[in-house]
């Protein structure tokens, strides 16, 4: 009885581990470990507590990152949140499946109210409305597909403009896209009433469709590039003082990317310097102008995660010469303020603040 | 009566009995057995889809006109064909590939639809290099035995035997092998390896694209719906991956474009691949169904694996017929692309070993 009962439990041991096998294969295989599940970002925390708010987008819900902590805003459809000047509403992109429509949401991600209406119950007369910002006058610019005529193939975006919370019928064009290149956009307004934007256009000898900066005064103006046409540069982001400008260059081929800032003088770029390379998109400014926040794919599963880096210190300040300094002045010095140092570019390493998420690259955080 | 010191240990010594050899034996049989049982029935799914998936013939066609001028000819007894290519492929050395994809929704009822991309592959495992020449569906060619037709038809007309004679009698390129792969087969491959990470060069807008991933009948099928995907660095899951390379609407440069976008998604799918192994089949098998038919065996597959590993991103050519390589034109009411064979052969045989 004992021995049958023995032979009984060997034989147990033997189908638990032939079953153990394999499950074990499929657990442990290289496949698997790439299709780690990402975390919803409220399950995770910043590996640095940044100061200030910051807003991202995992999988249509808007995240609000204080304190090292995230916390889920708004679920649904939403992407590409920006700030209003006056810091007191956001302007999000709502996407559905064949349209998307432009939202002004409260702070907390109550809806304040819908300023556009792009649904159509016929597919082609549907619209699309991307990339929303909103000047200091109180100009909204976003993108937005004007039909070139019914039943064409044809369908570019084209950057818009309208007051904020005006009828849509007041929405006007400011640019006109190159066809049949995706178009013109991410429009980023300046205190001067211009704006700068990504424009696309095709090399019919190359077989590519590059990218370039775009600066233009007014509605319609001709403008001029702030970027070379093989660059391949677009998602432009301005510091608070709109003094520097950060940027996304493409390699040719399409296969690696880099983060570029360089001043913006007057209506022009200065020296660039390259901050970042690799899977990196949507750069943001720190609200003090010193740090960009940035979405950079890695890892073996590919998800994106939000990346922090220094890219301007204070200047270096000049040793004044022994020569030059009075040696008998014997008046009562005046007090003066410090003046504010002078900033340089000088990026410091990045810092990955995420691991476990799965951010949407596209949609540039907000920080505030 | 006194004991002697040393005579415990010696009795207890006598007194164990040597464990028996024979039990033990039988239950490590038992054990790898049960291992070796679970392994088998892990593996199941492999061995029975490459059964039907995996292995087919590759044939190669003598090629008729050695001038660059296509000939039509039809298929005839003197078309040589190879047994299925053992030392062609396996690890080292290199080899020639005709990727084809088709959209096989119910819009289609045939076995062999039209194929959307067809893209010719050379591997060479000792230089760690890759190339890829993307051949636009709409090139009008000579197809054997059937006369002049856009590329996209030979499959239709032939299958994948019918698709590897139209470029080895038009081209002059043996091809060793050739992977077919179906939209659901796409979307399975590129959710089963996590996703890929690539960059849309521009926004991809259509206000045309088929709505017909899930359709279950042809009616369905027929649907459409908008697309847009923004530009820039991004992770895609395998519908977002198969939309990005699929749409065909409004590209300036037509479907060089979305030849360009196929052959990027080809390098990220490599750079994720890279990091699979043979254990990774089954997973691989299940997701393809019977979206994916191919000449390789599996030995040659597991062969691949590491190969991919080793081809970095800077050693793939990707090369696309745009420019003074072709030029658009039309056949009856058919828009067709023209090619420029004196300039696209001499540009082939550079990368591409010539057929005997």
């Amino acid at each position: 009885m004992n021995r049958g009962l023995r032979l009984l439990g060997l034989l147990v041991l033997m189908a638990l581990f032939g079953t153990a096998v394999y499950f074990g294969l499929g657990h442990f295989t290289g496949a698997r470990a790439l299709r780690k599940t990402a975390l919803t970002p409220d399950k995770t925390h910043a590996t640095v507590d940044l100061p200030g708010t910051i807003l991202v987008v995992q999988n249509g819900t808007i995240y609000r990152l204080q304190g090292g902590t995230f916390k889920a805003m708004t679920a649904g459809s939403w992407t590409q949140p920006s700030i209003t000047p006056d810091g007191q509403h956001l302007i999000v992109v709502k996407q559905e499946l064949n349209y998307s429509d432009l939202y002004e949401l409260s702070l907390n991600g109550q809806i304040e109210r819908q300023l556009t209406d792009n649904a159509s119950g016929t597919v082609q007369y549907n619209h699309w409305s991307f990339h929303p910002m909103v000047s200091a006058a109180g100009t909204l610019f976003y993108d937005y597909d004007q039909k070139y005529f019914l039943g064409s193939n044809q369908v570019d975006l084209w950057v818009y403009a309208m007051p904020l919370g005006a009828q849509q019928s007041r929405a006007q064009p400011w640019t006109t896209p190159n066809f049949s290149t995706g178009g013109d956009i991410q429009p980023l307004p300046l205190r001067s009433g211009g704006i700068i934007y990504s424009n696309y256009f095709g090399d019919q000898t190359t077989g590519y469709v590059w990218s370039q900066l775009w600066y233009t005064a007014a509605a319609g103006d001709a403008g001029h590039t702030l970027t070379p046409s093989t660059q391949n540069c677009a998602s432009p982001a301005l510091n608070p003082a709109q003094t520097m400008l950060a940027m996304v260059c493409l390699s040719k081929t399409g296969e690696q990317a880099q983060i570029v800032v360089a001043p913006l003088q007057g209506n022009q770029l200065g020296p660039q310097t390259v901050v970042a390379t690799g899977m990196v998109n949507s750069p943001t400014w720190s609200p003090d102008g010193k740090s960009l926040l940035y979405l950079q794919g890695t890892g073996s599963d590919g998800y994106f995660q939000l990346y922090y880096q220094q890219v301007m210190a204070a200047a270096p300040t000049p040793t004044p010469s022994p020569s030059s300094s009075p040696r008998h002045d014997r008046s009562t010095p005046t007090p003066t303020p410090a003046p504010t140092p002078a900033l340089i570019v000088h990026p410091s390493p990045p810092r990955q603040l995420t691991t476990d998420d799965n951010f949407q690259a596209t949609s540039a955080p907000i920080w505030y | 009566m006194r004991v002697p010191k040393r005579s415990v240990p010696r009795k207890r010594r006598a007194s164990r009995k040597p464990a028996p050899l024979g039990p033990v034996l039988l239950i490590l049989v038992g054990f790898v057995l049960a291992g070796l049982g679970g392994t088998g029935a892990y593996f199941m799914p492999v061995l029975t889809a490459f059964v039907s998936a995996t292995g087919q013939n590759t044939v190669h066609h003598p090629r008729p006109g050695a001038s660059g001028t296509p000939s039509q000819v039809r298929p005839t007894a003197s078309s040589v064909p190879t047994p299925p290519p053992n030392a062609s492929t396996g690890g080292s050395e290199a080899f020639t590939l005709l990727l084809v994809g088709s959209d096989n929704d119910p819009k289609f009822d045939g076995s062999t639809p039209l194929t959307q991309s067809m893209i010719l592959v050379r591997v060479e495992p000792q230089k760690h290099q890759v190339i890829m020449l993307s051949i636009p569906r709409d090139l009008w060619v000579s197809i054997p035995g059937y006369g002049y037709g856009k590329i996209d038809e030979a499959y239709e007309l032939g299958g994948s035997e019918g698709a590897e004679a139209t470029i080895e009698q038009d081209f002059g390129v043996q091809v060793d092998q050739y992977i077919w792969i179906g939209l659901q087969g796409l979307v399975g491959v590129v959710n089963t390896v996590g996703g890929v990470d690539v960059i849309p060069t521009n926004p991809v807008l259509d206000d045309n694209y088929p709505n017909d991933l899930n359709a279950t009948n042809a009616q369905q099928a027929y649907g459409y719906q908008r697309l847009a995907v923004m530009p820039g660095p991004q992770y895609m899951n395998g519908v977002q991956s198969l939309d990005w390379v699929r749409s065909r609407h409004d590209d300036i440069v037509g479907d060089f474009g979305r030849s360009f976008r196929q052959q990027q998604l080809l390098v990220a799918l490599r750079e994720k691949s890279s990091q699979l192994s043979a254990a990774d089949l089954p997973g691989l098998v299940k997701a393809f169904g019977s979206e994916v038919q191919t000449s390789f065996n599996v030995a040659q597959l597991v062969q691949l694996l590491p190969v991919a590993d080793q081809i970095k991103n800077s050693n793939i050519d990707r090369i696309t017929l745009v420019g003074n390589y072709t030029w658009n034109s039309t056949v009856g009411s058919e828009d067709v692309v023209m090619p420029n064979w004196d300039l696209i052969l001499p540009l082939v045989h550079t990368y591409f070993p010539a057929s005997s």
